[in-house]
């Protein structure tokens, strides 16, 4: 049977669907019989979620101005060399 | 004009871009400035910086398109090149960060006393300002090599394999870094919740 120290190894792979079945489920039944790694398996999953839920943030528009003339100044002068070699 | 472009593949745009097609290089920009943005912030934690990074990595892919190899995603390339000058701008900063200093984590014994458990406390949540500057900074603590994986893995949501190829690494070490930088805000998150709520 699975231990404590195992859950505690074993965490991620528990929490991203990575292990067997059979692990999954011997897991499982730990935790109905264990409270201190339902804590942990708990609060960790916990943490993971508050990452995922960290939201996407905007380019600002000052940012997005820059980076496009940036863009184009580059690719304008690409243009111009080539022509310069080709001549 | 970009629109009739919108509908393509990232490879197929590359391919276009690199016989000289600027529309449709444009398309690649628009489709991933935000993502490489929040990426560069997420790394560096500067607005300023990330700017920069966004600048630097939209041309130095511009510049070198004709060297990008199939043999990975063009989102993967991508990321590796945005990945590189953030860890390039973080260096310059002189951030106080190790790449090989283990982090601590609660060590297994710890299991033998009762944890509380905060996650179904109503406070758990992204919307609470400070726990975000908690983890934010929890997140500053992490080394390099840890907090890497982290933000690519938990807050980018790419999958082991995809980390492994952007940071040029094994999947097993991945998985070993990512279950340690998760211990670690978790451990950090349960100090927080134990002092402000315990």
């Amino acid at each position: 049977m699975v231990n404590c120290k195992e859950i505690y190894r074993l965490l991620s792979d528990f929490i991203d669907d990575e292990l067997d079945y059979e692990f999954e489920r011997e897991i499982e039944q730990h935790l109905n019989t264990c409270k201190c790694c339902l804590s942990l398996i708990n609060t960790f999953r916990k943490t993971i979620n508050l990452f995922n839920e960290i939201e996407t943030i905007e380019v600002p528009e000052k940012t997005h101005k820059q980076l496009w003339k940036a863009i184009r100044i580059e690719i304008y002068e690409k243009k111009i060399i080539t022509k310069r070699r080709l001549k | 004009m970009v629109d009739e472009y919108s509908n393509l593949t990232d490879e197929q745009l590359v391919e276009k871009a690199k016989n000289g097609d600027n529309k449709a290089y444009e398309m690649i920009v628009k489709r991933y400035e935000e993502k490489v943005y929040n990426l560069a912030y997420r790394l560096t934690n500067n607005r300023t910086v990330a700017r920069d990074i966004l600048q630097e990595t939209f041309i130095k892919v511009y510049h070198s398109l004709k060297n990008f190899k199939k043999e990975s995603k063009f989102s993967t390339w991508l990321y590796r090149i945005a990945m590189n000058f953030s860890l390039m701008h973080r260096r310059k900063k002189q951030y106080t960060v190790s790449l090989d200093n283990p982090i601590q984590t609660d060590d297994e014994e710890e299991l033998k006393h009762e944890l509380p458990d905060w996650s179904d406390n109503p406070e758990a949540t992204i919307e609470n300002k400070e726990l975000r500057k908690k983890i934010y900074n929890t997140l500053e603590l992490l080394p390099e090599k840890y907090r890497s994986v982290l933000i690519l893995r938990d807050m980018e949501g790419l999958s082991n394999k995809e980390v492994s190829k952007i940071l040029n690494i094994s999947v097993p070490a991945v998985k070993a870094r990512i279950h340690r930088s998760r211990m670690f805000v978790r451990d950090k998150l349960s100090e927080y919740f134990k002092q402000n709520y315990g």
